[in-house]
């Protein structure tokens, strides 16, 4: 009895770290790219957005993962980069995408800064076969303030650095991690 | 599972270095000011550190330049330093603002400055001054708000920290001790209380620890030898284990500011430490206070209990400078207690302030009686404030006027 609640505490805290909610993702194509939207997913919050209330800029890597049926094998997977600030006169929200093609965005409310930075990352989906049932999953990740001093002082930001970061073992600190998933769905049903 | 990561990493357009990232939304506004907290720590910053601050006002705010001279701050200061940006008073300006604030608290007990209508002034300055690795402290001080009687002397003090988190100190004083006639002539009742003493004279070696930033605990001895006048002159000993457990947290954001100050202390006096008391006197106080725009609210509680028979400067009093305003210590309690509960709400708006405070000291059951007072400030929650404070109470109120410092 003891064990199975511990087991079940474990399992609760470790999901309350990463912010598993049952959020699913809204998927969509867009030409050969697919897209997510998550309504119900809020990542401007606690720590994170107390820096950017304090003045401060934070930085958002998102890693977006297709997984096979098995939810082992990795068949595609994306990476982007996002700093959001909030302006202290305006009071509203601005965001860069800055890893791949630079955009940006500004005069933002906080949820149309999520929205925004859910809409600048994809992943090429022309080669992935629509009949098998996969995955989709979402992992935002805000960089405290120690890692991004890290990254700041190398030459820009890795791959192997974002690799790092989203395959680091033991736990983020609470409120800097956010998950939201979607399957088993078939690609052939999403809709553009 | 690695080699199918890895593929399909290296499967995606556009991988390898990313360009530096974008510049933060504020940097678009001019810095009105730099302020380093506390205003101490400012102080202690260097010539080019602090040409660095002028230059910094009137541009536009700098990201990396302000990061930059958040490390120099805290490389000058061996502190931890947080950077956050304010809204300046000026529209689409900032104020850049450093908060350093130290571990280990300043000696609030030693600096003071106080008028109390009834009791006359209170005062103590003391001067640190760093020797290498360590910190000496000299100080003098006349004091009637604290204890029962006025102690006036010295103290003088050598600490030396061990990294950020440890430090060690040693602390002693001297002072010659004068009694209030309603003290001395209440005493003539109480037989089963010590006498009244001449000289007073501490040691205290303690160490603290800072378990983390906000949780301070303190460990020492407190040495305290003092010449008793009845029924013969001779020196008595109080030799006492010391603990306090501290928690200190603020919380600041454009809109407010927020301060919580609790604690708990235990004082031990053990024959085993050639004692002449055995007794144990445990306090525990907590303070909130709260700053939203031009209000500031604070909110007080103390309690304590005292198990076994303590020298009259162990036992607690209420009616002074900063407890049960409107009253006079000689007539709460003119010899003190063994228990004591305190309360306090103050608002402040601007330089105008409102206090009520209630509380009680009692030996016991029967001579507990609660009392309360109300009072109206000027000056500041923090720094110099003139207040008149009432005693709520039937029949003629005299009030009391009081002038003292926040620290």
């Amino acid at each position: 009895m003891t064990a199975r609640f511990l087991q079940l505490l474990s399992v609760a805290v470790s999901a309350a770290c990463l912010g598993v909610l049952a959020q699913d993702l809204a998927l969509r194509r867009s030409g050969d790219q697919l897209r997510v939207s998550a309504p119900r997913l809020h990542f401007l919050t606690g720590k994170p957005l107390e820096r950017m209330r304090n003045g401060a800029s934070v930085t958002y890597d998102m890693q977006m993962t297709v997984f096979a049926a098995d939810r082992q094998a990795i068949l595609r997977r994306g990476f982007e980069r996002f700093v959001v600030s909030y302006d202290l006169w305006e009071e509203k929200f601005s965001v860069s995408r800055v890893r791949t093609a630079r955009a940006s965005a500004s005069h933002l409310t906080a949820e149309a800064a999520e929205a925004w930075c859910l809409d600048h990352i994809s992943i090429p989906a022309a080669d992935l076969a629509t009949d098998r049932a996969v995955y989709v999953r979402l992992d935002v990740r805000a960089l405290e303030e120690r890692d991004r001093r890290r990254f700041e002082e190398e030459d820009g930001i890795s791959l192997g650095r974002l690799i790092e970061l989203f395959s680091r073992a033991g736990t983020p600190a609470p409120g800097t991690s956010w998950r939201a998933e979607s399957g088993p769905i078939q690609l052939q049903n999403v809709k553009p | 599972m690695r080699v199918l990561l890895l593929a399909a990493l290296f499967a995606i357009p556009g991988l390898g270095q990313v360009p530096e990232e974008p510049g933060n939304v504020n940097s678009k506004y001019i810095v009105e000011a730099v302020v380093v907290l506390p205003e101490s720590a400012g102080k202690r910053l260097g010539s080019g550190i602090q040409s660095d601050i002028d230059a910094m006002v009137g541009q536009k705010f700098d990201p990396a330049a302000a990061d930059r001279l958040r490390t120099r701050i805290g490389e000058q200061l061996h502190r931890k330093v947080e950077k956050s940006l304010e809204r300046g008073d000026k529209p689409d300006h900032v104020k850049v603002v450093y908060s350093a604030p130290r571990v280990f608290d300043v000696d609030a007990d030693v600096n003071k400055l106080a008028y109390h209508s009834k009791h006359g002034w209170t005062g103590g300055l003391q001067a640190p001054f760093e020797a290498g690795p360590l910190t000496l402290r000299v100080g003098v001080q006349s004091d009637l708000d604290t204890l029962l009687e006025r102690y006036a002397g010295y103290t003088l003090g050598v600490s030396v920290d061990a990294g950020e988190r440890v430090r060690a100190r040693v602390d002693f004083g001297s002072f010659h001790n004068q009694w209030n006639a309603t003290t001395l002539r209440a005493l003539e009742t109480r037989p089963d209380l010590p006498g009244i003493y001449r000289e007073r004279y501490i040691v205290s070696p303690n160490v603290a620890i800072a378990l983390t930033r906000a949780l301070v605990l303190t460990a020492g001895v407190d040495i305290q030898q003092f010449q008793t006048q009845f029924p013969a002159a001779r020196f008595e000993a109080s030799n006492a284990l010391t603990t306090t457990l501290r928690y200190r947290r603020r919380w600041s954001s454009n809109a407010s500011r927020q301060e919580v100050d609790a604690g708990y202390g235990l004082r031990a006096a053990t024959k085993s430490l050639d004692s002449d008391y055995a007794y144990a006197r445990h306090a525990v106080a907590a303070e909130y206070n709260a700053e939203v725009g031009h209000s500031t609210v604070s909110v007080e509680f103390r309690a304590g209990r005292l198990g076994g028979t303590a020298p009259l400067f162990d036992r607690y009093t209420l009616g002074d400078s900063r407890t049960l305003r409107g009253w006079s210590k000689f007539d709460v309690a003119p010899v003190g207690g063994t228990r004591v509960a305190y309360g306090s709400l103050e608002y402040w708006y601007r330089w105008l302030g409102l206090f009520y405070d209630t509380g009680a000291v009692w030996d016991s059951k029967e001579d507990r009686g609660v009392k309360h007072s109300a009072g109206v400030a000027v000056g500041g929650s923090e720094g110099m404030f003139l207040a008149i404070a009432f005693p709520i109470r039937s029949g003629s109120v005299t009030p009391m006027f009081i002038l003292g410092m926040n620290y």
